[in-house]
């Protein structure tokens, strides 16, 4: 146990190391450089050299790349080129508006997949069973951004019943909670169809697995009834894997931001990714993807780790 | 005897069958699509000479010493005019490429399905039946491309790594983790947003990522194969090991990836237009069903292009996915006679 520890941990120290300097690689190798995203096409020479020089663009590669890891262990993560903001404040604040969306789906999402999926394990080879496998096709084979367009589409165009995007109307003055959920509304449930998609089909399988093992026909023998059986039993022994499988997909979570955030003009993180990204605004840019790399990288150690302790047979490679 | 039974099972799934027959049909016209949907001509008869303006550029003064000689323009009506006074001319069904401007569609772009365009034009009053045909082969050629070059690389990690084992296969699977636990979509984005990428640098950058998702199964095949008797005996004999390797074991790993493969050209062309979706895939005006949806989302006034871009690429991903799951029934070894 001891052992998987170190050796995951000894991996994901060295991922990290990686992935710092391939971001910093890939910054630093814009063509023109970032004095160029700052100033535009026309500046002068002098001004490119004047802010070469303020960006400490002016010395030696090595050395910039001391100085970047210098920079990431104080925390200083820069100024955005687009809003001439420090990284750290616009992180802070993105951050809280993609968790909040987040959270809410996976509880959500994992809600709805526990009941879809005890429904289709108990009915699986019935009608019903059949509609929600399906179902859960059709939607595993979409992918999100589609999800949220549709939604768009059918619940904000044609019905009118939920705004088109963004987290908040800017034209009410004190925006009280109400306002905040509408908006909320059709992210959460783009990203919660779309993992209900995936979590469901396994948990509806685990379910059924569950149900032809001898314990529950000892137990329906000895006249439990049905919904004890499953309540009681079924269910506890399917969350099991179910937990795992939560755990392994945590980190995925972020991947996923960016395309559903920008269906929905959804001011958080991944959003802010990809304004950036449009705008070749370097600060964020990597400050973001380091973010979410150490976040992956460290949930994924965390997952191993769990898994590890959960079943032994995962200790080992 | 062992494919008659699992050809009877692929085929005993009747949504597989449905699946691949209609799979088979898009591939095919979306593959014809410069003769099914394009502003030339197919054929063109010109005082008694026939030409194929599909294939060849015919210059303007061609028809009519008033004209330039530059590349015709068939969509102009004085040219029309001067070819159809002397001769004649066969269309393909749709007198529109992916990008061709629909000059007098009727209403702004984008402007809703009538009698000559039939889904109507997009954003910038392009013809969508069209740049939805061409979309699909791109999407289509794009994503076998990927799909094999990704398995190729992937099938031959998997191999060298299952079959030395030992340190090779821990260095492997060490350099597998560490990079597959990088945030993909993020550094795809950050290298588009570097290198504007046209189809072969986007199929590169892709391709850095996807060729992992083979490695495993291969992997595990090989690890297995290579304790068992013939091999040895094969090693003993003193047979080459990239011989044993591809000729001996190789088959009996197909098995696995040929269940995996439906899956990862599906994935191939979910990614494409999730990139194309933010912008940073193909470059602008390439015919994108990403695309499509991007611009689905930017006119909500306009439900066709949503409801064309549903249809078409959902359309298509299901069809995919329904062919991989016959295929990985019809290889389970637990069903059939």
């Amino acid at each position: 146990m001891v052992r998987l520890i170190i050796t995951r941990l000894s991996t994901s120290i060295v991922s990290l190391i990686i992935l710092i300097t391939l971001v910093f690689f890939m910054v630093h190798a814009t063509p023109g450089g970032p004095a160029y995203s700052i100033l535009g096409v026309k500046a002068t020479a002098k001004a490119i050299a004047a802010m070469n020089l303020k960006l400490g663009l002016a010395v030696p590669l090595p050395r910039q790349y001391a100085v970047w890891w210098w920079h990431l262990l104080q925390g200083r993560l820069g100024y955005s080129y687009q809003v001439n903001q420090p990284v750290a404040l616009l992180i802070r604040v993105y951050m809280l508006n993609t968790l909040a969306l987040y959270l809410s789906a996976i509880v959500l999402g994992t809600i709805l997949s526990i009941i879809v999926g005890l429904i289709q394990g108990v009915y699986y080879d019935r009608l019903a069973g059949r509609i929600i496998g399906g179902l859960q096709l059709i939607f595993y084979a979409l992918p999100s951004f589609f999800v949220g367009t549709i939604l768009i589409l059918i619940f904000a165009v044609q019905f009118r019943w939920f705004p088109t995007g963004g987290i908040s109307d800017l034209r009410i003055e004190n925006p009280g909670i109400f306002v905040y959920i509408s908006h909320l509304t059709l992210p959460v449930l783009t990203v919660a169809i779309v993992s209900i998609a995936g979590l469901s089909r396994y948990f509806g399988q685990t379910v059924r697995e569950e149900l032809t093992k001898e314990y529950v026909r000892t137990a329906a023998a000895k006249g439990v009834a049905f919904p004890r059986i499953l309540f009681g039993h079924v269910l506890r022994n399917a969350l099991r894997p179910l937990v795992t499988i939560l755990g392994l997909s945590f980190p995925y979570i972020f991947a996923g931001s960016i395309v559903v955030e920008s269906v929905f003009s959804y001011p958080g993180l991944g959003w802010l990714l990809w304004q950036s990204a449009l705008g070749q605004d370097y600060p964020v840019i990597s400050a973001i993807v380091l973010l979410i790399g150490v976040l992956t990288i460290l949930g994924n150690l965390l997952a191993d780790i769990v898994n590890g302790l959960l079943d032994p047979r995962e200790r080992f490679d | 005897m062992l494919w008659r039974r699992r050809l009877g099972n692929f085929t005993a799934n009747r949504r597989g069958i449905v699946a691949l027959v209609l799979f088979v049909l898009v591939a095919l016209i979306s593959l014809a699509a410069p003769l099914i949907a394009n502003d030339r001509p197919l054929l063109l008869a010109y005082r008694g000479q026939i030409y194929a303006p599909v294939i060849e550029d015919i210059p303007e003064s061609r028809f009519g010493a008033d004209f330039l000689p530059t590349e015709a323009d068939y969509a102009n009506p004085q040219v029309r005019g001067a070819i159809l006074a002397h001769g004649w001319m066969i269309w393909p069904p749709i007198p529109y490429s992916y990008d061709s401007i629909v000059w007098n569609a009727g209403a702004s772009a984008p402007a809703p399905p009538s009698g000559r365009d039939w889904l109507g034009t997009d954003e910038v009053s392009r013809d969508v039946l069209a740049r939805v045909i061409y979309g699909l082969r791109l999407a289509l050629l794009f994503g076998f491309t990927l799909s094999i070059a990704a398995s190729v690389i992937g099938i031959l990690a998997g191999a060298v790594q299952g079959f030395y084992g030992g340190l090779v296969d821990l260095l492997f699977q060490r350099f597998i983790e560490i990079w597959s636990g990088m945030p993909q979509l993020f550094l795809l984005i950050i290298l588009a947003s570097i290198i504007a990428p046209n189809f072969w640098i986007l199929l590169i950058f892709l391709l850095l990522f996807s060729w992992m998702s083979l490695t495993g199964v291969v992997r595990a095949e090989f690890l297995r194969a290579r304790k068992l008797d013939y091999v040895r005996a094969a090693q003993a004999l003193g047979v080459r090991d990239s011989r044993i390797m591809f000729r001996h074991i190789l088959p009996n790993a197909m098995i696995a990836t040929l269940t995996f493969l439906p899956f990862i050209l599906s994935g191939s062309v979910t990614l494409l237009a999730s990139l194309d979706f933010l912008g940073f895939g193909m470059p602008p005006g390439a015919p994108s069903l990403g695309e499509l949806v991007g611009e689905a989302r930017n006119n909500l006034q306009a439900p066709w292009l949503g409801a064309t871009a549903f249809i078409v690429l959902g359309g298509l991903l299901l069809l995919l996915v329904f062919i991989g799951e016959a295929v990985r029934d019809a290889f389970d070894p637990r069903r059939g006679r």
